[in-house]
């Protein structure tokens, strides 16, 4: 999926947090976003995840400008093109990881559940044995993995990360990020990822850096 | 769907104690709507049943405890000249032994034959004290009165209790001496009515040695010469209990043709005794429904203070695609699957209550009491548990939905 940034502003009271943010990120490739703590990553992904309304400009999804005022809309992209893995995780904490997976399929009316990539996720991230262990009593890093999971068990065309290797280990965090270059090659899906260290520069086809322009 | 209810089941682990109050309350309102309603209708049934067997213009006076009072209304009843009761009587035999020797031992009910003694030819079919059917035989006419020899119509169940399977019609029936007739002659058979089958019951278990059953008594129809008619409408008549004093109140005051303020009909006393047990069955429903609705009431606040706990929940899901009827069904479901869940309970309860208590209870026993548990007493709680929790529900459910995701995904 191509994503197009235009002008696009967002403030929180009188502090301005995003200011005129341009981007054009093609289909199929692997996209970071990086700067100081506090620069306003996050918020710029949850408007492009359709989680947050910005205050001026306009987005585009394969050149289709998104209409923020459109709430049943805004729902079908979330739950049929995005993938979304939230900096805090966002698990519900009472419930098995098992059911935190397959949470997305519980809020879209259709079943799409695809029990191959179910399994096959489960394996990549190494959360089999974690399945029926409630979620709230996982590591950092273990809850990392299952929100990760959850996040691609509906094949998105369009996965969002917010520093989804800040609590994995080095090694767990490079096979993380070789894991979604390998989606982003072999599935043709548009990764937008953001980081606050430089480590990962390699992996990016391109990138933003808040603070420098393009 | 099913998913759906899985969760919403899921869910109720993450929240005891909202459900469990909920529930409790639910339970509450829907044990006391169950047993108070079957008692209700089970008392007004029996109620009813016992007043079948007589009619609204019967007197009748019976079970006297007082052997004096007794005399004095044989003596009265010999002495006076009856036509303030104008109608007519009826003898109660005892029946002494198998031998069917009757001895009268009291007058203890007196029927008020009215008009039908003469209209009785006419509409032949029916007897018109009782509103039972003549069988066969005949009804009575002008001529009885004249007659050395009285003549009775008596119920089919104690004619062949007497008379086997000879015909009764023309048969003979004894009666003390101190009545004003004697023999009394056979002349129609009446249907039985429950009241008549009861008292067969009562018979045969005092033949077969029971004799702490209570002595059995034959109710014997007989006509009597129509006087001056002061008692137009059933609403005069009397019926007392057990009371020998009433008895005696009730009589003098009939001989002045007075109406007595103790007295009633057999329909205004199962009116007054229906009504008020109705009465107490809506008053006891107001109470429940006013349970059920601070149930919701409670409910719907728990829920206000719970959903700020429920944020996260609804703003993971929104941010997982969920729309606003998606997870506004999902309430819903959970709600309803609260609200059936303890109106089952409740149920459950209720009906433990009612099977344990049943045989302590007058004139009620399991399978009685099961007649009067219908579809509706078990729907009823049912859909208004389930209504209540969806509606109370819905309220703080639309105010968590309409939150925007980012500030309700921040409450983490
Ligand atoms: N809802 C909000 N209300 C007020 N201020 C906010 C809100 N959301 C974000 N901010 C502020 O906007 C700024 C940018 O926040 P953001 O979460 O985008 O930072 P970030 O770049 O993701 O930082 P980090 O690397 O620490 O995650 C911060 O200063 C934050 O305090
Ligand atoms: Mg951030």
């Amino acid at each position: 999926m191509n994503v197009k940034v235009e002008n696009i502003c967002k403030s929180f009271k009188d502090k301005k947090v995003l200011n005129n943010i341009n981007l054009q990120i093609c289909n199929a490739s692997f996209f970071g976003i990086k700067g100081n703590s506090g620069c306003g990553k996050s918020t710029l992904l949850n408007i492009i995840g359709l989680l947050d309304k910005p205050d001026f400009g306009n987005l585009y999804f394969d050149d289709i400008s998104i209409n923020f005022k459109k709430q049943s809309k805004l729902a079908f992209y979330r739950g049929n093109k995005i993938g979304f893995i939230f900096q805090s995780y966002n698990l519900m904490p009472k419930l098995s990881v098992h059911e935190n997976i397959m949470l997305p399929f519980l809020c879209l009316n259709k079943d799409r559940f695809d029990s191959s990539l179910f399994d096959k996720l489960i394996e990549t991230f190494k959360i089999k044995e974690l399945l029926y262990k409630q979620s709230d009593v996982l590591s950092g890093g273990e809850k990392q993995r299952v929100a990760a999971a959850r996040a691609l068990v509906t094949s998105p065309d369009l996965i969002i990360c917010d520093e989804p290797t800040g609590n994995l280990d080095s090694n767990n965090a490079r096979y993380m990020m070789e894991l979604l270059r390998d989606i982003c090659i072999s599935e043709k899906k548009t990764i937008i990822m953001v980081t606050h260290s430089n480590e990962y520069d390699s992996f990016f086809d391109n990138f933003y850096s808040f603070g420098e322009t393009i | 769907m099913l998913n759906i209810m899985r969760n919403s089941i899921s869910i109720f682990k993450t929240h005891k104690v909202r459900t469990f109050l909920t529930i409790v309350g639910i339970i509450i309102a829907t044990t006391v709507y169950l047993v108070v309603n079957v008692y209700a209708d089970a008392l007004i049934s029996t109620l009813s049943d016992i007043y079948e067997g007589f009619d609204s213009h019967t007197i009748l006076i019976r079970d006297y405890l007082d052997k004096n009072a007794l005399k004095e209304i044989k003596a009265r009843y010999e002495k006076e000249n009856y036509s303030c009761f104008n109608k007519g009587y009826t003898v109660n035999i005892h029946i002494a032994d198998d031998n069917v020797n009757f001895d009268v031992e009291a007058e203890l009910t007196f029927v008020k034959l009215d008009f039908h003694n003469y209209s009785l030819p006419s509409i032949d079919r029916y007897d018109g004290t009782e509103r039972t059917k003549i069988l066969y035989g005949r009804a009575f006419n002008q001529d009885d009165l004249k007659d050395e020899i009285g003549v009775t119509i008596i119920h089919s169940g104690f004619a062949k209790l007497l008379f086997g399977d000879n015909n009764p019609l023309g048969q003979y029936i004894k009666t003390d001496t101190s009545l004003p007739v004697k023999r009394y002659m056979v002349v129609g058979i009446l249907s039985d009515t429950p009241d008549v089958l009861r008292t067969i019951d009562t018979y045969n278990k005092w033949q077969a040695g029971l004799k702490d059953e209570k002595t059995p008594f034959v109710p014997l129809y007989t006509p009597v010469e129509y006087g001056e008619n002061k008692w137009e409408s059933a609403d005069d008549t009397i019926i007392t209990f057990r009371d020998s004093d009433n008895v005696l109140g009730a009589w003098y005051n009939i001989r002045r043709g007075m109406k007595w303020e103790n007295a009633y009909t057999r329909e205004s006393v199962f009116n007054e005794i229906s009504e008020s047990t109705k009465e107490f069955a809506e008053i006891v429903n107001l109470i429940v429904l006013v349970i059920m609705l601070t149930t919701g009431l409670s409910l719907s606040i728990i829920l206000i203070f719970s959903f700020k706990e429920r944020l996260p929940e609804i703003g993971i899901k929104k941010a997982l695609g969920a729309n606003d009827g998606v997870i506004l069904f999902q309430f819903f479901i959970e709600n309803i699957v609260m609200g059936l869940l303890g109106a089952l309970c409740g149920l459950a309860v209720g009906l433990f209550v009612l099977i344990t208590t049943a045989p302590f209870a007058l004139q009620t026993t399991v399978v009685t009491m099961f007649r009067h548990i219908t579809w509706d007493r078990l729907l009823v709680p049912i859909l208004m548990s389930a209504s209540v929790t969806s509606a109370f529900g819905f309220i703080p459910s639309l105010w968590g939905v309409k939150q925007n995701i980012m500030s309700v995904l921040r409450y983490e």
